[in-house]
């Protein structure tokens, strides 16, 4: 676990943590909510049949059925929403003076690291779409690079603008400390 | 028929814990990455702990409502069988 609350992979000398972006709350609020959904769907469902069919309750056979089904899926949907949980939490945009570091978890056994130095960004673009990102204030961000992974993308992050304002400004003073000329 | 060959109301609770032993072990693979690359923040512990005390408590109640259930109840009537079985020793007397 990541204790430290600066900490940046493969640290630099001199370099310094901007900042960690995760998605919006709003993401994980979803997350929860579908979650929920999915939890009360079989109350609702059985709740429905038993009082459409109550013979359904005297037949043994047909309870233990529906107790294993329930079950079962009460544990799928469980780990199903840690899961999502998961891959959104541990994908990780770590900002710093000098690079953008883009971890991203993709599945259980499919994680991918990459690599961004801020001189070599050649453009920021935000974006927000739809009623709940403009009220909310959380959109897309992409970086255009001249390095081998030539577009970075990382959605649904809270306040893109302004972030991608800090990420503009960073690579402009990076530029300046490699005398490297904008592109 | 011999009754002993008809499948019980176990079926069902087998395939339960087919799918708990799947639960289990994928639900340590995700803590796992969780512990391992997460940040030791309020809100990741808060999340492993719930997703910990919710698992129990779903499989503690699971249990006590599976173990409540008479495991030994035929999936389907013998009757039917044994009235197949008669209609066919029937036909070639």
């Amino acid at each position: 676990m990541i204790t430290a609350k600066d900490f940046i992979p493969d640290k630099n000398s001199g370099e310094r943590l901007v900042a960690n972006i995760w998605p919006h709350p709003i993401v994980f609020i979803k997350i929860i909510a579908s979650c929920l959904f999915l939890f009360i769907l079989p109350v609702i469902f059985l709740y429905g049949i038993t009082y459409a069919y109550p013979q359904i309750v005297e037949n043994q056979i047909l309870t233990a059925f529906f107790s294993a089904a329930c079950f079962s899926y009460y544990l799928f949907v469980l780990m199903f929403s840690l899961f999502i949980w998961m891959t959104n939490y541990l994908d990780v945009w770590t900002v710093t003076t000098g690079r953008i570091i883009s971890r991203r978890q993709n599945g259980l056994f499919s994680r991918t690291v990459s690599e961004l130095e801020l001189y070599r960004v050649q453009d920021i673009t935000s974006e927000q779409k739809g009623f709940l990102p403009t009220v909310l204030n959380y959109g897309d961000l992409y970086i255009q690079s001249a390095g081998e992974q030539e577009r970075f993308v990382y959605r649904n992050i809270a306040n893109p603008t302004g972030m991608a304002r800090t990420i503009q400004k960073l690579d402009e003073e990076a530029k300046v400390k490699f005398n490297r000329p904008s592109v | 028929m011999d009754t002993q060959l008809i499948p019980t109301v176990a079926f069902f609770f087998y395939g339960y814990f087919f799918v708990l032993a799947v639960f289990v072990i994928f639900s340590l693979m995700i803590i796992y990455h969780l512990l391992r690359f997460g940040f030791f923040s309020l809100i990741n512990i808060t999340v492993i702990v719930a997703y910990l005390a919710v698992s129990f408590a779903l499989i503690s109640y699971s249990f006590t409502v599976i173990y409540g259930f008479d495991w030994s109840i035929q999936l389907m009537d013998p009757a039917i069988f044994s009235n197949i079985t008669d209609s066919v020793s029937a036909m070639k007397l």
